[in-house]
């Protein structure tokens, strides 16, 4: 609760562009308003301590080279790539302006890749935020033996998500896997990787088991740092258990509910693509995500414009996501 | 308050039944690990004791201990150098007044919206033209700087409290003592909680190792191991397993020796 | 508080001046066997930076790079025994050889390396890479850059000469590791079901009577076993004289079409939905699974696989392991068709343009060092890739090799039995690896959804000619 105080002060300049402030945001809208606050709160309480300008450059300077080096330059350069149709690795090229964009959206393969990234991606994102929040919350009920479960239950996350992927992969592999031996009583054998739905069905619960743990950390951390006078007053009130969680302890949390909707909206999104490639993306592209059909594109079929054209609309697409997530969490995240 | 027994139990069951499910994979892939090849192909939870002999062909034979040096060196390296950038990064936007601050602060935070995965075309291009195409640089020098790390950091600082600042003032300190001796030593826990966070990203990571990794010099453990199960004649499963049992120790060490301070170091940095 | 902070620091100074620089560290880590050695020259990516020395050869040595994209077992022998032995034979002349990766990468590593200080000399690229390699313009045909005339085509066995032939008639890459499709049969299992060993299956319809006696008269569930592999339905389109691509296979002139909807597709792709609709064809339902048949087999859940000849061996011990005998046979074929023999799959060597007469001359003489009968000879021994000439193979047979290797005989001779045409010297086509993902449709398609073979096919024949029309549009271009 400690906070910077925000008081009036000399308004600078203001800048242009998009904002992009994947925290929880202060209140009022516009990039504008954010950065005079911003300069303002610090004019009051942190007045330029040190005067030599020429350290402040140097102190930036490490971070803004990598920053446009490998974040600037690429972006520039993949809206470059997007215009061309390309061959032999990007070293033959034809200028088609809009071609590669037009045949995203024309294309029914790749409206269907875009639907399947969106279900998928749905069940990831709710999947492992709501299973972490659960245990965190059973966990949190002082029952005792919290600490062990809690380092049984990140298991999964110290296994990386493509290794997450071979597990899950060989555990269902039809001939050598465990879950087809255990089946085979029961006189079933389902064919875990030739029914697109039970390879999507796989591939988003290898993605939740592996992000649940990441997510369960945060939480239990959150829980850790709720304020006992504000929980203990609810207790007091005779709210029944259920209630006390979604009055009192769920809007305490949501600071780090919405910063794990933006992280995992990024996991399962991009980092997915760990998965679905140990899949191959099959069978018929059941598990192609956009993030993988992008890899394919680049560097299987060697097409490096129309990949760079995906990229530029995947991106579009999830940054847009992530500033309504943020936008809806301005209006409900409650801070202490 | 504690809650009723009978709650108690019913809590216990449920939290037992749930780490049972997120267990298993590990446990199996575990029982695996110490299966000879004809165990592992006839599917059963039987323990073998061909664990070591697994791990010793996995580490050596196919070279998973030096990929898994690879990923260490990338892990320590990057989290060193993304908590040193971002540290100063976060204390220049704090501590110092100059023009286009605002702006500069802007562009940082957009790039929390540019994935290195959109990206990976153009960035294989520039890797290339830069020479460092299938290194372990390449691996290593893009992911050095972060606006998350940057932004937390900056969040710390702004809450350091004014008199600190004014005593290091008084003594005239230069800007880099100050930061080494007063503002480090007051971001051990956020530190440390970023440093939780990057070694579970730079574990994750997987596109732009598998497009970087074109020999064993630059080849990640992740990538490494899922080689094992493409690119074998026969697959070991015992030895990928085991493989995969090696992975897990150096975040769970990591995970075990900070989970303290990373949750206080979070509890700081995500309040405000 | 003073240390960490200057420790931080140096470690960042570390990370950014680490690009560039070798890493010392690397030699000295561990048991400084050979293997470590020359993983630490593989840091080095600049290659005239590598010491001829520290490879066997004299300082002055022209150190001759060659990237390979094999890994495992073959990576070691290429790298650790005959490189190394090439080395220090030859006077003036080290050869680097190093992994680039799979074959994909190497093909792009080395298109992208082209014309830079990184480029190679000499590249293992595989088959389906020739289009793009060809159109590429960064290599030289193997008969200009050979001055000499060390290579001569007609010391090869045919079918593996022709395919790696440009219009000239001679060679334009190196021939180096060859295989082709075999049929491996569990002789233990087919006398259980009654069934004659050495008379394995030769036809489609064959192989399903088969399978019926061994599902009958055994516990087996399933029969035959293959990777969902495009490999196999060209192979099968080969055997019954028919192209791929139009303009006799891209051989007389850049494909514009792929010819899916052809009659022996259709025939391929039917026999296939069967085989899986019946229960005889066992599959893990993911692609390229070259693993897939061998476990099967292990495991004695099958009977037969069709596999490429590189994996003879792995059968071999598998089922040796568990009691039970191999036997090989050709690859069976369509009904009522004539036998017109295999593709050969594999990689050959190109040499890279843009570098010195000296070192181009010596690219050529290691790339034909490789190919010579003893050096291939052991090669096949080896890793059971084919014995590229007729001589090697007489050598082998001297030496009673294929007495007690059989197998490997019987794919050998089928390479040789081989009808050399433009339909058995495969498809020189751009976007090979694209149509091949799209062939692969066609197949889940008919196999897991159960459309019909003809109509998959044609959609796939329609998306095939669209990529490969928007392909020859750039590389004609202009």
């Amino acid at each position: 609760m400690t906070k910077v105080e925000q008081r009036s002060g000399p308004a600078p300049s203001p800048a242009p562009g998009p904002s992009a402030d994947a925290r929880p945001p202060r209140r009022t809208h516009g990039l504008r308003a954010r950065i005079e606050r911003f300069d303002a709160a610090l004019a009051e309480t942190h007045p330029a301590t040190f005067r030599r300008r020429s350290a402040a450059l140097w102190m930036l300077l490490p971070t803004a080279v990598v920053l446009v080096v490998f974040l600037y330059v690429p972006m520039a350069r993949t809206f470059e790539l997007s215009l061309y149709r390309t061959a032999i690795f990007g070293q033959q090229r034809l200028f088609v302006g809009l071609e590669n964009f037009a045949r995203v959206f024309t294309s029914p393969e790749s409206l269907d890749a875009v639907v399947r990234t969106a279900i998928i991606s749905t069940l990831v994102i709710g999947g492992s935020i709501g299973i972490a929040l659960l245990l965190a919350a059973l966990m949190n009920q002082r029952i005792g033996g919290t600490r062990i479960y809690r380092l049984l239950l990140v298991w999964p996350l110290a296994l990386s998500t493509a290794i997450s992927g071979v597990v899950f992969r060989v555990m269902f592999d039809p001939n050598v896997g465990l879950i087809n031996s255990w089946l085979e009583p029961l006189g079933i054998q389902p064919e875990w990787f030739r029914d697109p739905t039970l390879a999507q069905g796989i591939l988003v619960m290898a993605l939740i088991w592996n992000r649940v743990g990441f997510n369960l950390i945060f939480y239990t951390a959150a829980y850790q740092n709720l304020p006992r006078e504000t929980l203990e007053a609810a207790l007091v009130d005779g709210a029944t258990p259920w209630q006390r969680f979604w009055r009192v302890t769920f809007p305490l949390l949501s600071p780090i509910t919405l910063f794990l909707l933006v992280t995992s909206t990024i996991f399962a999104f991009f980092d997915a693509f760990a998965i679905a490639a140990i899949f191959d993306g099959g069978p018929l592209n059941a598990t192609s995500l956009l993030i993988y059909e992008i890899y394919e594109n680049a560097f299987v079929f060697d097409a490096r414009g129309l990949a760079a054209a995906q990229s530029l609309l995947l991106f579009l697409a999830v940054g847009a996501l992530t500033v309504l997530q943020l936008r809806q969490g301005r209006k409900r995240v409650v801070y202490q | 308050m504690r809650p009723k027994p009978l709650t108690r139990v019913a809590t216990h069951v449920a939290l037992i039944t749930f780490t049972a499910v997120f267990i298993g994979p590990v446990v199996y892939a575990a029982i695996t690990a110490t299966q000879d090849q004809s165990a592992a192909l006839s599917p059963s939870l039987a323990l073998v004791t061909d664990l070591l002999v697994n791990v010793e062909l996995a580490w050596s034979r196919f070279r998973l201990g030096e990929f898994m040096g690879n990923t260490v060196i990338v892990a320590v390296t990057v989290t060193l150098a993304k908590t040193v950038l971002s540290l100063l990064a976060g204390a220049a936007f704090v501590y110092f007044r100059f023009p286009l601050r605002g702006v500069a602060f802007t562009l940082v935070l957009f790039t929390l919206m540019m994935p290195t995965e959109v990206l990976i075309i153009a960035l294989f291009d520039v890797v290339e033209w830069m020479g460092l195409y299938g290194t372990l640089p390449a691996l290593i020098l893009p992911f050095m700087a972060s606006a998350t790390s940057t932004f937390l950091f900056r969040q710390h600082f702004l809450r350091v409290p004014r008199d600190i600042v004014e005593a290091a003032q008084v003594d005239g300190a230069g800007p880099l003592r100050f930061v080494r001796s007063v503002l480090v030593p007051l971001s051990w826990n956020t530190i440390a909680a970023l440093a939780v966070v990057d070694i579970i990203y730079i574990w994750n990571m997987y596109l732009w190792p598998l497009i970087n990794a074109v020999g064993p010099e630059s080849t990640m453990v992740q990538v490494g191991l899922v080689r094992l199960l493409v690119d074998q004649q026969v697959t070991h499963y015992g030895v990928i397993m085991a493989g995969a049992m090696l992975t897990m120790i150096p975040v769970l060490v990591v995970f075990l020796a900070l989970q303290e301070r990373f949750t206080r170091g979070f509890a700081l940095s995500t309040e405000r | 508080m003073r240390s960490v902070g200057i420790g931080a620091l140096g470690a960042l100074a570390l990370a950014l001046t680490a690009c560039g620089a070798d890493d010392p560290a690397a030699d000295g880590a561990g048991d400084a066997i050979v293997a470590d050695e020359a993983q630490a020259e593989e840091i080095v990516d600049e290659t005239e930076d590598v010491d001829p020395e520290e490879l066997g050869g004299d300082e002055d040595d022209i150190v001759l790079t060659f990237w390979h994209g094999l890994g495992g077992d073959d990576e070691v022998f290429i790298e650790e025994e005959l490189a190394q032995r090439y080395s220090e034979q030859t006077d003036g002349v080290v050869v680097n050889a190093v992994n680039r990766g799979t074959y994909e990468e190497t093909l792009d590593a080395s298109i992208l390396a082209a014309g830079t200080d990184a480029a190679p000399h000499l590249v293992q690229l595989y088959e389906i890479g020739t289009g793009v390699a060809r159109d590429s313009g960064v290599f030289v045909p193997l008969h200009e850059a050979d001055e000499d005339g060390l290579f001569d085509v007609d010391d090869y066995i045919p079918a593996v000469a022709e395919y790696y032939t440009d219009e000239t008639g001679e060679l334009y890459s190196a021939p180096w590791n060859s295989s082709n499709p075999i049929l491996n049969v569990d002789a233990t299992r087919y006398e259980e079901a009654g069934l004659d060993p050495d008379d394995p299956p030769e036809t489609f319809s064959e192989v399903m009577d088969d399978c019926d006696v061994l599902m009958a008269e055994t516990e087996l569930e399933g029969c035959f076993g293959m990777p969902i592999h495009a490999w196999f339905f060209e192979q099968w389109v080969a055997q019954q004289g028919e192209l791929l691509v139009d303009n006799d296979n891209g051989r007389s002139g850049r494909a514009e079409e792929v010819l899916l909807d052809s009659d022996a597709a259709v025939t391929v792709m039917e026999w296939w939905q069967e085989m899986d609709a019946e229960g005889y064809w066992t599959n893990s339902g993911e692609r390229e699974d070259w693993d897939d048949p061998r476990t099967l087999m292990a495991e004695g859940e099958i009977a037969m696989a069709l596999d490429s000849t590189a994996g003879v061996a792995a059968y071999e011990d598998s089922l040796a392991e568990d009691g039970r005998e191999l036997t090989t046979a050709f690859m069976p074929i369509p009904d009522g068709v004539e036998r017109n023999g295999t593709i050969i799959g594999g990689a050959s060597n190109y040499v890279v343009d843009g570098h010195s007469d000296e070192e181009t001359e010596a690219a050529v003489a290691f790339a034909n060092w490789l190919s010579e009968t003893e050096q291939i000879a052991e090669w096949h021994r080896a890793t059971g890739y084919f014995p590229l000439r007729e001589d090697t193979r007489e050598q082998l047979e001297d030496e009673g090799w294929f007495d007690e290797q059989p197998n490997f005989a019987t794919a050998l001779q089928q390479l040789e039995e081989t009808q050399v045409s433009d339909a058995t010297r495969g498809a020189i086509v751009g976007q090979f690896p694209q149509i091949r993902s799209i062939v692969l449709d066609a197949a889940e398609a008919a196999l897991f959804e159960g459309q019909d073979p003809a109509e998959a096919l044609s959609a796939s024949k329609d998306e095939a000619d669209r990529v490969l029309s928007d392909y020859n549009e750039i590389v004609v271009g202009e």
